[in-house]
């Protein structure tokens, strides 16, 4: 038993030293905080958006007309929508959407990824065989079709948020299962694994007190970037059709409505890839930081 | 070598049947469609014709079965017909595969050029601004929607660039080939479009797997024998530090030939992911089928060919020898 | 003033041009000469490029998008045609003249004797006898696979005696299809139908070459399909198979009966998208395109709009003009809560139909006032008296029905097919109906998973759209109303509207006949079935280069009369 509180010692200091690390890294500290600022103000979106721009998720439709395609203005920053809502407060809704689908499928990919990486790297044999040749099947399939598939086996009525966090969820786990069962598989040959085996220690135990807190590093590295392969995702789903629908506003969406206007009004297409590229840039910066402060080796 | 063929070969079996195996469960438990209904769109199809379609395609039969038949066609090279315009699948594949093909190739090659160039510029000047901006570059890159890059590259080039110039310079934004440009002219945007996220990875690969080797001793070691530092870097550092670099490569060929939904929907490429996407909103089943077994024997033998390079690249891969 | 200006600049630019393909021949132009060539008329040659989406079919035997029927019309002339300049009138077309008996059962049309089909072979009856039957047969093979691929448009010949027994696969030709002589053809109907020459004028009902359908059509030293190398007996030919996903090219067809076209040619250039095929279009690479949403203001600024709407000429390039074809809300009637007429009514009216005509499509779609469109015989301005927006008049049928204010209503479910740029309209709609107290939920599918849908009746409200395949009233109000249709999805039932509808038929008289279906549009608006949203107008811009390119009502181009004046660069 020495040896494991040791480990958890030895792993309280190393969690210790990656945030000293991680806080002197500006650039991974700067897309922590524009991370805070993009999740406030969609987390308190209700309070003010309405309020200071007007209702940008419903269409008055007796003042659309005049409304519609506005420049910017202290009124409305990023101007109005071709159908005469505010642009800027359609941006804050949609970092609802990316952020929770982004947070959530990542923690379902996780989860299973880890579960089944842990039963692939424990267990061995015919398990890890049937688990591995599974990743294999799930990663020979293309992303993007796999997932349109996905979502055309579900029923409109669940049309909407949910069905793309399960679908992405669902998709990810192969990465995940791979790398949590390749850190284990290295983890477990190091002695003391082997000591508090030789000491008894059921499996689960030896699972969640040693195994797992060294395994887990590179699984969070991982994590942190595919949260922003997340949203890329969904907002490519929204692109082309089959993410979230009206009137939930996701930035995929808005801009694959405003597609046609490219030519007339491109802001209508400029801010919501402009809020994709520095959420997900944020977070591919973070995951950066997080690596470089758990020292953890990759394959990039 | 024959031996580590046929291992790949043997690998493929349970990945064929898993991936087609899947698609035939989906297909089944997909919410009620009508695929046929498609081909009159909101004008109802007289219902006993619609049950005869229905019956010449096999949709009422239940999916083993169906999974069965589709295999016996396999095997005697028959993809099946389009629910949708009665075409033969394979046709269908026929004519959009060399045009997946001829932009996914296009696209290497910028990633190669690109991606490699990138890494290794910015490896020899660690931390200069060079070394700066392609770092940064490249997470922005990985950071893009591919499909918004795509569009603002139309606007770029394709509209901002034309107006500006008054139509005497600009880029075609969309098709594979016009009366205006070269076809080659045409591979431009969607080829850099396809290529961005894979360059950037390249670039970030190469630049660490470059730092990684230059500080091994035999580089050291090269130095020390007074070697120009021109030779160090390309017949030392270079070759060591590519395999990596080749091998994420040879994968991302092998997943654009899978075609690129995107890419080829914001440019109107007429691949195979186009093709495949808008078979599964239309229910047309047996392009859905046809084309991702297509697609698999595809990625299949690429991965094959690019395994098989690397025998070459790198003398102390013996494939015979590798335990998985 | 405006037209004035604009009519100038027409003459100036025309002289422009003279004087540069003059001045290309090296001579010194002069200004009062170098107008006259212009008025002159029409030029032979050039080949027009034309946007179309890749067809699901140009053999006629299964023609039915618009994709495939822009091509299969000018390979093709069926027995009469729609007239480009009014489509409520027809021409004679393969058929020089027709004759229906005194109940309109028995209809003898006899054919131009000098109708060939492009390879030289004279246009028999026994071929429009060989193409009907060819439609009604489903164990017709597709000649691209020689597997059975029945026609899905078989509809068109219903009403022939004879026809359930081939569809039925009891008998392969129709009792009611006869060639009298070479150059008669007699057609036998179950019933009365006044509007059977409206019909024969679908580019689909063409004759087919038999022989050839059989063997296929020899190019070169390589045998083609006939469905990759339609041969027919327009006034174009194919100049090489069908490249699919690529283009479609047709020459003109030096034996063809009728006036000459002034093209040498037509490339139907295949597009995925019509945002790609306007870009193309913007950099000159085409000629006939459709405008996206978003570009229509500046697409009338660059190129102007056409005096008629239908037709192109230079600086009155972008075609509005009205399309044979509504989109409309449909309600389930037999849901409980849409039984009552009076919600039905109240959604009607709480549709600002204007907002979405101006702000989805910038005022190119025209607000519906009838279930028939305008372009059609039988149209009357404002018939639906309920298809308008008025909120009071909207919130006083709720409280008639018994929900004042929406109270007691449940949320409805509103229906629609994702990815056909429905989303906005359908926004619109649900605020309006907000704005009345009527609440609402989306629900979206994918186009086969809707079409099921609205089939099994699961809907509650949901969008559809109508195109004619003929330009008569009846087009609309048989399918969409008569109880025993299938294409009925509001589930609406009224005997005597069914017995009008088919008693209508038996008028001869055209005018008398669209009067009898006016009114029977107008009873049907009555009871709100429907709510007619708005009739689509084209949204298609023509080149400079085009002269007198009529695009019609019905949507077919007309390729004979356009000829082609390079502008001056």
């Amino acid at each position: 038993m020495e040896t494991g509180t040791q480990v958890t010692q030895a792993s309280r200091t190393l969690w210790g030293d990656a945030w000293y690390r991680l806080r002197r890294n500006r650039l991974a500290l700067l897309a922590l905080v524009w991370l805070l600022i993009v999740a406030t103000a969609a987390i308190t979106a209700d309070l003010w958006v309405a309020r200071a721009f007007g209702d940008p998720l419903t269409i008055d439709t007796t003042t659309a007309t005049a409304r519609r395609l506005m420049p910017p203005s202290l009124a409305h920053p990023f101007g109005t929508d071709d159908v005469g809502r505010d642009l800027f407060g359609r941006v804050v809704y949609g970092a609802r959407v990316s952020l929770t689908v982004g947070v959530v499928a990542t923690l379902i990919a996780v989860l299973l990824g880890v579960v089944l990486g842990a039963l692939s790297s424990f267990y061995g044999k015919w398990v890890d065989a049937i688990i591995m040749r599974g990743t294999d099947v799930f990663l020979a399939f293309p992303y993007i079709l796999f997932s349109i598939l996905i979502l055309a086996v579900l029923p409109p009525e669940v049309r909407g948020i949910v069905p793309v966090i399960l679908a992405i969820g669902f998709l990810g786990w192969p990465t995940f299962a791979r790398l949590f069962r390749g850190s284990v598989l290295s983890v477990k040959e190091n002695d003391y694994v082997a000591a508090g085996r030789a000491l008894g220690a059921s499996d689960l135990r030896l699972m969640f007190r040693h195994i797992a807190p060294n395994a887990i590093a590179p699984v969070l590295v991982y994590a942190t970037m595919s949260v922003g392969g997340a949203i890329l995702t969904e907002a490519a789903l929204s692109f082309l059709g089959l993410g979230i629908q009206p009137p939930q506003v996701s930035w995929g969406q808005m801009i694959e409505s405003s597609r046609g206007y490219l030519v007339t009004a491109p802001a209508l297409v400029l801010w919501p890839g402009l809020a994709i590229l520095s959420t997900v840039l944020a977070f591919t910066l973070l995951g950066d930081g997080v690596r470089d402060a758990l020292d953890v080796k990759m394959k990039d | 070598m024959l031996n580590y063929i046929f291992k790949r070969l043997l690998q493929f079996v349970p990945v064929f049947f898993g991936v087609t195996l899947i698609l035939f469960l989906v297909a089944n438990f997909m919410p009620g469609a009508d695929p046929i209904q498609m081909r009159l769109g909101e004008r109802s199809i007289d219902p006993a014709l619609k049950a005869r379609l229905i019956q010449e395609y096999g949709l009422d039969r239940p999916w083993h079965e169906q999974y069965i038949s589709y295999l016996g066609d396999l095997s005697r090279g028959d993809l099946g017909t389009s629910i949708y315009n009665g075409r033969p699948v394979a046709t269908i594949f026929a004519e959009t595969y060399p045009y997946t093909i001829r932009l996914a190739l296009f696209a290497i090659m910028i990633e190669i050029i690109f991606g490699i160039a990138a890494g290794v510029i910015s490896a020899v000047k660690r931390y200069s601004f060079i070394d700066v901006l392609v770092t940064l570059s490249t997470s922005v890159l990985v950071s893009l929607p591919v499909f918004w890059l795509g569009l603002m590259l139309q606007f770029v080039f394709g509209i901002w660039l034309k107006d500006t110039t008054g139509g005497a310079f600009y880029l075609p934004i969309s098709g594979a080939s016009s009366a205006q440009f070269p076809d080659w002219v045409h591979l431009i945007l969607p080829g850099i479009t396809l290529a961005s996220v894979s360059t950037a990875y390249a670039a970030r690969i190469m630049r660490s797997q470059m730092l990684e080797v230059m500080n091994q001793d035999y580089i050291r070691t090269a130095r020390a024998k007074g070697l120009s530092e021109k030779d160090v870097l390309v017949k030392h550092s270079m070759k060591n530090a590519l395999i990596p670099v080749v091998t994420f490569i040879g994968l991302d060929l092998g997943a654009m030939f899978a075609g690129a939904v995107l890419t080829e929907t914001v440019f109107n490429w007429p691949g195979v992911g186009f093709t495949l996407a808008r078979s599964i909103f239309q229910r047309d089943f047996p392009v859905v089928f046809g084309g991702v077994t297509v697609m698999l024997f595809a990625v299949m033998i690429i991965n094959l060919i690019v395994d098989i390079s690397y025998a070459f690249l790198d003398p102390r891969i013996r494939y015979g020898e590798r335990s998985d | 003033m405006y037209a004035h200006t604009r009519k100038l600049l027409a003459v100036v630019l025309a002289a422009g041009l003279v004087a540069s393909v003059v001045g290309a021949g090296g001579c010194a132009p002069k200004a009062p000469d170098a107008e006259k060539p212009a008025a002159d008329g029409p030029k032979k040659g050039g080949t027009m490029s034309f946007y179309i989406g890749e067809p699901a079919y140009i053999d006629p035997y299964n023609a039915q998008e618009t994709e495939g029927m822009q091509v299969t019309q000018v390979l093709f002339d069926s027995l009469t045609e729609f007239d480009s300049a009014d489509t409520s009138k027809i021409l004679p077309a393969a058929a020089q003249s027709w004759e229906p008996n005194a109940d309109a059962t028995v209809w003898t049309f006899k054919l131009d004797p000098d109708g060939v089909f492009s390879d030289g072979t004279p246009v028999k009856a026994s071929d429009f006898v060989y193409a009907w039957n060819r439609i009604a047969n489903p164990a017709t093979k597709n000649t691209l696979t020689g597997k059975a691929d029945p026609s899905v448009i078989s509809y068109h010949l219903g009403f022939v005696k004879g026809f359930d027994e081939v569809a039925g696969g009891k008998a392969t030709e129709m009792v009611g299809v006869k060639a009298v002589d070479d150059l008669t053809l007699e057609v036998t109907l179950k019933q009365s139908f006044a509007d059977f020459a409206y019909v024969v004028g679908h580019p689909a009902l063409a004759p087919v070459p038999a022989a050839l359908v059989a063997s296929g059509v020899k190019v070169g030293d390589k045998i083609v399909p006939f469905g990759d190398m339609p041969i027919g007996n327009g006034p174009f030919k194919m100049a090489e198979p069908w490249a699919h996903n690529q283009f479609i090219k047709v020459v003109v067809n030096e034996n063809f009966y009728g006036t000459e076209p002034n093209l040498d040619g037509i490339d139907f250039r295949i597009f995925k998208d019509p945002e790609t095929a306007y870009t193309e279009f913007e950099a000159g690479n085409l000629d006939f395109t459709s405008i996206g949403e978003g570009k229509i203001k500046d697409a009338l600024t660059k190129y102007g709009e056409s005096k008629n709407g239908y037709t192109v000429n230079p600086n009155e390039q972008v075609l509005l003009g009205a399309e044979t074809a509504t989109y409309y809300m449909i309600f389930n009637m037999k849901d409980p809560v849409l039984k009552n007429a009076g919600v039905r009514k109240a959604i009607s009216l709480a549709i600002n139909r204007q907002t979405i005509c101006d702000v989805v499509f910038e005022g190119t779609r025209d607000p519906a006032d009838n279930i028939v469109p305008p372009g059609v015989a039988g149209y009357e301005k404002g018939a639906w008296p309920d298809a308008r927006y008025d909120v009071e008049a909207a919130r006083a049928a709720l409280v008639e029905a018994g929900f004042p204010g929406g109270k007691g209503l449940p949320v409805l479910k509103l229906a629609f097919n994702s990815g056909g740029g429905h989303e906005k309209i359908m926004e619109i709609v649900q605020a309006d109906l907000k704005a009345i107290g009527i609440e609402t939920k989306f629900e979206s599918a994918d186009f086969p998973v809707y079409l099921k849908q609205l089939d099994e009746g699961k809907h509650q409200l949901a969008r559809l759209g109508w195109v004619a395949d003929y330009p008569v009233a009846y087009n609309f109000l048989f399918p969409l109303f008569d109880s025993k249709s299938g294409d009925n999805k509001s589930a609406y039932s009224n005997a005597k509207v069914d017995a009008a509808i088919a008693e209508g038929q038996k008028i001869l008289d055209d005018d008398a006949r669209a009067a009898a279906y006016a009114e029977i549009s107008r009873t049907i608006g009555a009871d709100n079935p429907v709510a007619p949203l708005m009739f689509y107008k084209h949204l298609r811009v023509g080149s400079d280069r085009l002269r007198d390119f009529t695009w019609d009502a019905m949507g077919l181009g007309d390729f004979t009369k356009v000829w082609i004046d390079e502008p001056a660069k």
